[in-house]
């Protein structure tokens, strides 16, 4: 990253040099490290944030929020972090990785998936799973400590066929069928589009997940970081968000 | 005979190229949590996904010996345009990205693919199973033996069958006599190298297999879930699967130094 | 009775053979390189499959038009130059193949590969794996191990071609004293292996058999190039113009010593045999009465040691003259030079075809 705006500076000194006009590069850059399930929705606020704040602009890097975190951890230059749940923000806070507060800016809760069309015929978390192939995600990573705490609260034990590290491995598996049913994020069952069936799970909002998002202190744009982080929690993010699934 | 020595300038781009190689690998070690390794290898998950890689590795490659050593006859015999074609249909999982191999298997035998309903109507049914893994690490672990193996039979002259036949010799005795003990050090390298492949198998299997601790959760695929858990885990496991793959190229450069003639 | 009867084409090879090989005997083959000897020995052994005709081993056919049997199963057993003694097994386990592949018991199939190396001298070699042998050894294991599968026919492909001359006297012997009495076809190039280990020979030419026999009246009385080659003399042609003379060309005589067993008859076709050791070179016809001067063209001369090869063209037929080398000199002989060429009658032998 650094190496590359280093490249940009050069370029930009010569494109002065020759009289052209402002080039992008001149504009100030955010660089916000998100969590996978955010890719979508934030790369559409992006685009929006930068029409609506000319000088401005963002660069993504989406990835599962350890390993954002492992990243963050090693010196990677980002200006914003936004996870999908609350300890791996914890454990940024806890290492004096972050500057301020984190805000919380959308939850996400759990939802079931079946194939279109239910083969199997499953009815929810109950004996229609029996002999059935249900993925879920594993135990220690944000959806699948969101799945265990649910079915903890629902007093059910589930036997998965496969904990996958991914959501969108389980959303995968039940698209092309492999599974016969799998538990995802309300986001997820949304962007798999018709090729899945939701099914929602009772009481699911007790095991939300909360998305966090904050200024890491070794960001080299603050400023900017806060207005981004502004825009998201603002109207224009939260309306950007529930279109894709997520809870306010 | 002194052979002319190499220009002194080549010393620098190869120690370049011996750091950027060794580098990655001496990090981790460095990385490594050697206080705690010990508990952190001996925590059931970690030992059920050595345990299962090593189970699944050892079938892979018998069943690449048992399939794949024929095939390789028979291609080593091959002539003409469909000896070519069979050779390059062979090689190419071995070069596929691990997760394309993962798809191809998925759509061959998936459950609501053809072949895949046709195996679960028989009562076969692979989906999600260990006999999945050892499916995907065959997939792509018997293209090596397979390679070596018939590289080495054709460029064995055929001499020694001619001799063994024209003595009396059956081509089964010829096979089991002559053909196969003299090319023995390709096969056990290309077992070596196909049980490191298996091993470090993993986007065909979390692709194929799913991933589920004690059935198909491999190393690989522990290794990938405690990144995004306990990263001190992940760089224990990782240093047990490096020492694992060192062992098995050191023992294949071995068998590659005795040859031909083990004596 | 034939114990091997080759009638048989390969056709891409160009080969057309049709020989018998009687019982208990050893058959030399010998011929230009390209001439379908080694084709033979694969045709015997099941290495070449005939496109037309048939090959009979022990009064069984092994191949022909509806039939063939692979070299498993035709007791043909092939030595070549190169041993190919099987380098994972030591050389007591090389002899013993054989047996084994038959059946054998390990035992009495090793106590018989001893017997077999025992009578070619390597006993002592037994445990040895064949990178240790000397050439000679080798060659002399591949011989043991090929007898020691009891086979109806030996096929011997130019086995002592690569070995240095001592060494290849040491094998020769093993052979002759091995191969006698029983049925094999030795391919070779040296005269030497015909005298001592062939009893017949067969001469080959583009992919047809020219000649067959007996070895020594074959050598004796070479009726082709080849052949008078093989045994080291001139073989001219002509028509026999007396009982011991011929015309090479008209007006072009020789004369010589008939052959007793095979006398020409006037005004047939007739041979000459002179060794190319009997002929003297002299720029002008010598004085006294030589009876056989012939005029040549000096072609090229082959240097060998303290003696020159001249090779001549006379009546367009080909020459040999061994002259030692200060004669060479002393004649100033070079290649377009016509010379006499002198023989005397009693170096010459006349016979009829």
């Amino acid at each position: 990253m650094r190496l590359r705006a280093g490249a940009c500076a050069a370029l930009a000194s010569v494109l002065l040099a020759t009289g052209c006009a402002t080039p992008a590069s001149q504009r100030t850059e955010v660089v916000v490290y998100a969590a996978a399930s955010l890719n979508s929705v934030f790369t559409r606020l992006g685009t929006e944030f930068e029409a609506s704040h000319p000088g401005l602009s963002v660069k993504f890097s989406f990835d599962g929020s350890a390993t954002l975190l492992d990243q963050l951890s090693a010196g990677a230059p980002a200006d914003v972090l936004a996870t999908a749940d609350e300890p791996t923000m914890a454990k940024a806070v806890t290492a004096h990785l972050i500057g301020g507060a984190p805000t919380v800016f959308a939850t996400n809760v759990l939802t079931m998936i079946v194939p279109a069309g239910n083969p199997a015929g499953i009815t929810g978390l109950d004996r229609s799973l029996e002999g059935r192939k249900l993925v879920v995600c594993a135990d220690g990573v944000p959806c699948g400590s969101a799945t265990r705490k649910l079915a903890g609260l629902l007093g059910v034990t589930l036997h998965p066929v496969s904990e996958e590290t991914k959501v969108t491995d389980v959303r995968a598996k039940v698209e092309t069928g492999q599974a016969d049913a799998g538990i995802v994020y309300v986001t997820d069952a949304r962007a798999s589009g018709d090729a899945v069936e939701s099914i929602p799970i009772a009481h699911a909002d007790q095991a939300r997940n909360d998305y966090l998002i904050a200024v890491p202190t070794s960001a080299t744009q603050p400023v900017a970081a806060a207005q981004f982080i502004e825009f998201v929690t603002g109207s224009s993010g939260r309306t950007a968000l529930a279109d894709a699934g997520f809870g306010g | 005979m002194i052979r002319p020595a190499l220009p002194r300038w080549v010393a620098v781009p190869a120690a370049a190229a011996a750091v950027f190689l060794a580098v990655p690998l001496l990090a981790m070690l460095v990385r490594v949590p050697w206080v705690r390794l010990p508990a952190l290898l001996a925590t059931p998950a970690a030992l059920d996904a050595l345990g299962l890689s090593l189970r699944t590795c050892v079938l892979t490659t018998a069943v690449s010996l048992v399939l794949g050593l024929p095939l390789a006859l028979v291609l080593s015999r091959g002539r003409g345009r469909w000896a070519s074609f069979g050779r390059i249909l062979a090689t190419v999982p071995m070069v596929l990205p691990p997760v394309v191999a993962g798809l191809a298997l998925l759509v061959a035998l998936g459950r609501r693919t053809w072949l895949g309903g046709t195996l679960a109507s028989a009562g076969i049914d692979l989906a999600f199973t260990t006999a999945a893994v050892v499916v995907a690490q065959t997939f792509v672990a018997m293209p090596y033996l397979v390679v070596s193996v018939e590289g080495a039979l054709r460029s064995a002259r055929d001499r020694y069958d001619v001799v063994a036949a024209t003595l009396g010799a059956r081509p089964t005795t010829v096979l089991r006599r002559v053909t196969l003990p003299l090319v023995a050090p390709a096969i056990g390298s290309g077992a070596a190298l196909s049980f490191a492949r298996a091993l470090g198998e993993f986007g065909a299997t979390i692709t194929f297999a799913g991933s589920l601790q004690g059935t198909t959760r491999t190393l690989p695929l522990e290794i990938y879930l405690q990144r995004e858990v306990d990263t001190d885990t992940a760089i224990a496991l990782s240093v047990v699967l490096v020492a694992i793959a060192a062992l098995l190229v050191a023992a294949t450069a071995r068998l590659g130094r005795t040859g031909s003639v083990p004596s | 009775m034939s114990a091997v009867t080759v009638r048989a084409c390969v056709a891409e090879r160009g080969v057309d053979l049709a020989l018998d090989l009687p019982e208990g005997t050893v058959s030399a083959i010998v011929g230009p390189n390209g001439a379908g000897k080694t084709t033979l020995l694969h045709l015997i052994a099941g290495l070449a499959r005939p496109s037309a005709g048939t090959v009979a081993i022990g009064g069984r056919e092994v191949a022909g038009p509806t039939r063939f049997d692979p070299p498993h199963r035709r007791h043909a057993v092939l030595l070549t130059q190169d041993t190919a003694l099987f380098p994972h097994l030591d050389v007591l386990a090389n002899v013993a193949f054989g047996p084994r592949a038959a059946g054998v018991a390990p035992a009495k199939a090793r106590a018989r590969a001893l017997t077999e190396l025992d009578a070619v001298g390597c006993a002592a070699l037994a445990s040895r794996h064949p990178h240790a042998l000397s050439g000679g050894q080798a060659q002399r294991v591949a011989l043991a191990r090929a007898l020691a599968t009891d086979p109806a026919v030996v096929l011997l492909d130019e086995p002592l071609a690569g070995l240095d001359v001592a060494v290849a006297a040491e094998v020769r012997h093993s052979l002759g004293q091995r191969l006698r009495g029983r049925t094999a076809v030795l391919v070779t190039h040296e005269v030497l292996d015909i005298w001592t280990i062939a009893d017949r020979v067969a001469v080959l030419e583009a992919g047809r058999v020219v000649e067959t026999g007996s070895t020594s009246p074959l050598l004796a009385r070479p009726t082709t190039a080849f052949l008078a080659r093989l045994g080291g003399t001139n073989l001219l042609t002509g028509t026999a113009s007396g009982h011991d003379s011929l015309e090479l060309a008209p007006g072009v005589r020789l004369v010589g010593l008939a052959d007793p067993d095979q006398p020409p008859n006037p005004g047939e076709p007739a041979l000459a045999a002179v060794a190319p050791a009997a002929l003297s070179l002299h720029l002008a016809a010598p004085g006294g009465s030589p009876r056989n001067v012939l005029a040549a063209v000096v072609t090229s001369i082959e240097p060998r040691g303290e003696v020159a090869r001249v090779h001549l063209e006379t009546a367009g037929q080909l020459l040999a003259a061994d002259v030692t080398a200060q004669s060479v000199a002393e004649l100033d002989l070079r290649p377009g030079l016509t010379v006499q060429a002198v023989a005397k009658a009693t170096q010459v032998r006349v016979y009829g075809r």
